[in-house]
């Protein structure tokens, strides 16, 4: 004798196979009356139609602002993609596209990423003359490396979206990594430094004609932001 | 998987203020606890279940209690635009019918029917017997098929 939760699992498809076959063997045989198959009768195309219009409906989310830690964005980048919420775009406030792709990839640092690259003055001559030659500008190794607190490690080319990125990594006494970031950028217009949080690391932004400047790392707004006027003034 | 997350959260509390914030504690604690997310696994089902464990959490914390009647089937929010409106107020129906189902079919119903898991996966995520699920889905569609005979 089939139980209801039987004839349920059968009307899912949920049964094993051979005992799917004796159900419907069961059913056409008439060994189970059609008022108890009517009783569990289900549209669930119905159902899904019905509960599909929900899902335009659902809210965008607006999220607090992470705090700041090093190994939690990485990890969380990858559960928010999932969710759906873009932690660059639904949990700061907005931002355009490279800041945050930046900040992404600056949450990916630990402190051991930079601290192993040793500061060779000679290599790092050659990467700023290059980027320089990349950027059109002008920067001195004095200038790069003249904020104190911050130790110059390393240039490397980047791209984004087809422009020139550079990023220009130090890190803090305690090893902790900190970036400026150069964008190339036509049609740039001038903005002065302000501070802002992505992904829980403290971020300066500033911009002058042609070129968008960042620079991130840590949890500290004044000294990003002071790091930024430094080289605002300089460049 | 946001729009998922939030119908589902919106099935269990029924309401529409209340799915807001269930869907919105869910994603907190599911970046909080991303360190514990097991790549490979199936991120919709470990999501889900961070949503129904706070849900239980609030009911038995007595926050969801009062104020939280069942809205199963505001007009204005849940019909799909531009449907023919026969098919509006069947939607609405089934919507009422299921909102009004106790919580344990409830929740079991809308894993399985509304999104789409198997039995497997919806007992592991309701940490019930399979059985249970079958159970649930019994006296869930018993439940239902008065509206199939009204409708037809």
């Amino acid at each position: 004798m089939y139980s209801d939760e039987d004839i349920t699992a059968y009307l899912d498809g949920e049964l094993p196979v051979a005992e799917m076959a004796a159900m419907k063997t069961a059913i056409e045989n008439g060994k189970i009356p059609q008022a108890r198959l009517d009783a569990l009768h289900m549209d669930k195309a119905a159902l899904s139609t019905a509960f599909a219009p929900l899902l335009a409906t659902a809210p965008e989310l607006a999220l607090p602002v992470a705090k700041p830690r090093w190994v939690l964005p990485a990890l969380a980048a990858s559960v928010a993609l999932v969710i759906g919420i873009g932690l660059g775009t639904r949990l700061q406030a907005p931002q355009s596209g490279w800041e945050m792709e930046v900040a992404h990839y600056q949450a990916l640092y630990v402190l051991e990423t930079l601290s192993v690259i040793e500061p060779d003055l000679d290599r790092l001559t050659q990467e700023v003359a290059k980027t320089n030659a990349l950027l059109g500008l002008d920067m001195s190794i004095e200038t790069l490396n003249g904020f104190e607190g911050l130790t110059l490690r390393r240039a490397q080319v980047l791209g984004f979206e087809g422009q020139v990125l550079i990023q220009i990594a130090y890190t803090m006494a305690d090893g902790t990594p900190v970036a400026f970031c150069i964008l190339k950028r036509q049609n740039s217009v001038e903005q002065p430094v302000s501070t802002t949080e992505l992904l829980g690391l403290a971020t300066a932004t500033w911009q002058n004609s042609g070129y968008s400047f960042l620079t991130i790392g840590g949890d500290d707004p004044k000294l990003m932001a002071d790091f930024a006027r430094h080289l605002a003034a300089a460049i | 998987m946001h729009p998922r997350l939030w119908r589902f959260a919106y099935g269990l509390v029924r309401n529409r203020a209340a799915a807001d914030d269930l869907a919105q504690a869910t994603c907190l604690r599911a970046l909080e606890k991303a360190g514990q997310f097991q790549k490979g696994t199936h991120a919709d089902r470990w999501i889900f279940t961070i949503c129904r464990n706070i849900w239980l959490n609030d009911l038995r914390a007595g926050k969801l209690r009062l104020g939280m009647g069942v809205v199963p089937a505001d007009e204005s929010d849940l019909q799909a635009k531009n449907c023919d409106p026969v098919e509006n107020i069947f939607a609405s129906e089934v919507l009422t019918k299921v909102m009004a189902l106790p919580d344990a079919q409830r929740e079991t119903v809308l894993l399985t029917y509304v999104e789409g898991f198997s039995y497997k996966d919806t007992a592991a995520m309701l940490d019930i017997p399979i059985g249970t699920v079958m159970s649930r889905l019994s006296a869930a569609r018993k439940a239902l098929a008065p509206l199939n005979k009204e409708v037809e």
